[in-house]
């Protein structure tokens, strides 16, 4: 069985440099029979990868313990569900499990294309297969996932416990989609340059895998900031750890593509900008892993930390220095047609939003290389920490948040200031208003006080959009209100499928502002049936208790929760629990979630007597965080959604009975 | 001095305060402050105020000790000079705001008023370089808000 796996890796290594090759000399010698054999041996290379995967995971669950992987990442007490996590919780298994997402990317790809696209299939395949040829490569001859141990051990080290968690089963996938998913606009953006095919057709094909990787990206991040949130008990949900950072700078910059890739769309402008930034972001996704596995600079996700570091930074120089030559070599083709017919438009809205994503883009790396950069230049070691990368983005992304509003109010093309002023009027005056409120009400902290005011901005321009497209459907082609709004998202997706997404970012920024600045924390030692106050809450410590089992102890304790009125609203159970291989404590954090706040409980330390230490906070507004999520969720499915010809049909129907109208 | 430069100056002298400013606000520092400013040093990656180990050899004496420093009198400032002397500039969670450390602070805000420059340089120029016909070009001011929908909605298929 091992076997096989070794050789359908070995061979799926063949198969995809073959498809390299012979997808470019087809395509140079206009034969397509070589092209059709490329995109074969790239389907060949998915089921091979597909094949090698199987083994692993089958060797995970049948312990089979002659693999090295298998004895270092799972065990036989470890629950089935954290077997499959496995795959990914070690180095080489998440390179494997990077390899198969990517060919299977390939394969979609491929299949997608099989009719259309003809003269860019070829060197997108090529592209692509190269990045999967790099990383099976690196399976075949760096880091074998099948590596035999020289005799089989009796037991299995067992996975991270940290890892041992459901947030982590869904993260590193969530993540790994989203950096896999940039190899394939990446690729269409390559073959454009290779083609000298430099419309929009490019940009139009992998629009769909943009936003898909895009939103793999924020759900990524996302369900990480949730896991540190529930497991490594500080409180918090993003520490600016340099692979949090490296995950993040990826998603800043196809945020900022996927805004500037409509005024190419609208203008055919910005085709350099638009090609550095399709780059640039798959470059990132690569030192994103760079930075992961490297270790050059210290990480709290240094479990996956290995010599790989070199590798990736030799293929991250091939991608930049080769993608840059064919960006110089085409620079000339890639000049704009139409110019910017005014600094007052939604075209600069657009620029000025681009300038900030990058910016928070560029000082996040800036403040994750400075450590390195010292060291090289003065010899002295620092450190670039939460503090900073809070004060210097901070500025940035509340500027970012006007935009959102702004954006929207301001007409394409040029914008005079008396249309101007009539629509910023009201919502301005809502923004003022809030913050005006919120500040009478208490909340004294500037960047609160702003981002409550600049959400209320943004929120209004948001619902006013829905409505006044709502009111001219209905005087378009009548029915009522809802209808209207439910034809709106249905038939100019991308407009509000994308406004839906910013009001998920308008409560992600409450959510993150609000638990930030007025976070409530307080350590207290207390004896069985003694209370203590956390914030407004009462909590009272009644009892605790062990439980084991052949996995892991586990210390509970029993806390009754009470509101300000006395009233019981829950029972909390933080845990501490000692995992018995490796022998590892951890924390189990206990909450209470509600829209208003999160009452968040850890148990310190529980004495033979019975007294108990607790670390309790109380985070407002944390709950609107993860409902920004989902908002955003909701957002990206609408304007991902494909649209179906018979509303194209009835679109038809509807602009020339409008045409018609509007002659008569 | 044109506008233009006249407002990349003035913006660059606003980036330039704005990024100076922690070393202004350092004298106020409190309990929580201080401990936001100290890295810890057992591996965790996070600040004292953040480390999430409740026994931690290193989190929980320098809590302790910044408790009853600030108590004594010692201000934030004195504190974490007192560390940095002990355990070196790494046990700061952000670059002291001087010599090469200042281009830490100013390097992104840099970066962002040059290449604003830049970007309102390049469009101001083929702005002026516009034939007249393309200057007299119509605004795209709605005139049917119901043909403005229509024609969102056919780009939007078109997509």
């Amino acid at each position: 069985m091992i076997e096989i796996g070794t050789f359908a890796l070995y061979l799926a290594l063949a198969t995809c440099l073959y498809a390299i090759v012979i997808s470019v000399y087809g395509a140079q010698r206009s034969q397509r029979a070589l092209v059709a054999s490329g995109e074969h041996a790239a389907y060949a290379t998915w089921g091979l990868v597909a094949i090698s995967v199987a083994v692993l995971v089958h060797a995970l669950l049948t312990n089979d313990f002659r693999l090295k992987y298998v004895a270092e990442y799972s065990s036989t007490t470890l629950p089935l569900r954290y077997k499959i996590t496995s795959l990914w919780g070690g180095m080489e298994g998440s390179l494997m499990f990077w390899a198969l997402l990517l060919t299977s990317f390939i394969a979609i790809a491929q299949f997608q294309n099989r009719r259309r696209n003809r003269a860019l299939m070829p060197y997108v395949t090529a592209t692509s297969c190269t990045v999967a040829a790099f990383f099976l490569s690196l399976l075949a001859f760096v880091t074998p996932p099948f590596a035999l141990l020289p005799y089989p051990a009796a037991e299995g080290t067992d996975l991270n416990p940290l890892l041992q968690n459901y947030w982590m089963q869904i993260h590193p996938p969530a993540l790994y989609l989203g950096y896999v998913s940039w190899t394939i606009p990446f690729g269409f953006a390559i073959a454009a340059l290779a083609t000298g095919r430099l419309d929009d057709l490019w940009i139009r094909t992998s629009r769909r895998w943009c936003l898909m990787a895009w939103f793999f990206l924020a759900l990524g991040n996302l369900f990480g900031a949730r896991w540190a949130y529930e497991v490594l008990g500080w409180g918090g949900y993003w520490a600016w750890d340099p692979v949090e950072n490296a995950a993040l700078m990826p998603w800043l910059t196809g945020t900022a593509y996927l805004h500037s890739v409509m005024i190419q769309e609208r203008k055919d402008m910005l085709k350099v900008w638009n090609m550095t930034l399709i780059i640039v972001t798959f470059a990132l996704t690569i030192f994103g892993t760079f930075l992961t596995r490297s270790g050059v600079i210290s990480s709290v996700h240094s479990f996956t930390q290995s010599g790989l570091g070199p590798f990736f930074m030799a293929f991250l120089c091939f991608v930049l220095v080769g993608s840059s030559a064919l960006l110089v070599w085409r620079l000339d083709s890639l000049r704009p047609r139409h110019k910017l017919d005014s600094l007052l438009s939604r075209e600069s809205a657009f620029l000025f939003n681009n300038l900030l994503l990058v910016g928070i883009a560029f000082s996040t790396l800036w403040g994750t290389i400075f450590p390195v950069l010292s060291e090289w230049v003065r010899g002295v070691k620092i450190t670039v920490g939460p503090p900073f990368f809070n004060r210097v983005n901070a500025p940035l992304a509340i500027g970012l948040l006007l935009l959102m509003g702004i954006g929207p109010l301001v007409a394409w093309r040029r914008a005079s200031v008396r249309h101007l002023l009539e629509t910023f009027l009201a919502p301005s005056a809502f923004g003022v208003a809030t913050g005006l409120i919120a500040f009478a009400l208490g909340m004294h902290s500037m960047s609160a006080v702003l981002v409550t005011s600049f959400s209320a901005f943004v929120l209004y321009t948001v619902t006013s959009e829905f409505h006044s497209g709502a009111r001219a459907r209905m005087a378009m082609v009548g029915g009522g209100y809802g209808e209207a709004l439910g034809g709106l998202l249905r038939k100019n997706q991308r407009r509000y499928g994308g406004y839906i997404i910013h009001v998920g970012v308008v409560c992600m920024f409450l959510g993150v502002t609000m638990s930030s600045v007025y976070r409530v924390e307080e350590l207290h030692t207390v004896n069985k049936g003694e209370e203590f106050s956390v914030g407004a809450y009462k909590l009272r410590y009644e009892d605790s208790r062990k439980l084991d089992d052949p996995h892991l102890s586990r210390l509970v304790a029993k806390l009754r929760v009470f509101d300000s009125a006395g009233t019981e609203i829950a029972v909390l159970e933080p845990e501490k629990r000692f995992y018995k291989r490796p022998e590892q404590p951890a924390t189990e954090v206990a909450m209470r979630s509600t829209m208003k706040d999160d009452l968040y409980v850890i148990l310190g330390s529980l004495d033979p007597d019975g007294k108990a230490t607790f670390q309790g906070y109380v985070n407002p507004l944390v709950w609107w965080l993860w409902f920004g999520g989902a908002v955003l969720v909701l957002g990206t499915a609408v304007a991902a959604f494909p649209a179906r010809r018979a509303v194209a049909r009835e679109l038809a129907r509807e602009t020339a009975a409008a045409l018609r109208g509007q002659e008569n | 001095m044109s506008a233009g430069r006249r407002l990349a100056a003035a913006a660059f002298a606003l980036a330039l305060l704005g990024a100076l400013q922690p070393s202004q606000s350092a004298t106020t520092l409190g309990q929580r402050e201080v401990e936001e400013s100290l890295t810890c040093q057992c591996g965790c990656g996070l600040t004292v105020a953040a480390c999430n180990h409740l026994e931690c050899s290193f989190a929980v004496p320098v809590r302790k000790n910044i408790t009853e420093s600030l108590a004594r009198g010692e201000t934030g400032e004195q504190i974490l000079e007192r560390y940095m002397r002990e355990y070196g500039e790494k046990v700061l969670s952000s670059p002291v705001p001087e010599g090469f450390n200042l281009l830490a602070w100013i390097g992104p805000y840099l970066a962002i008023v040059v290449a604003g420059t830049a970007m309102f340089v390049f469009f101001r120029r083929r702005a002026a370089g516009d034939s007249p016909q393309q200057q007299a070009a119509p605004a795209s001011q709605p005139t049917d808000p119901r043909l403005e929908q229509l024609q969102h909605e056919v780009e939007d298929l078109q997509r």
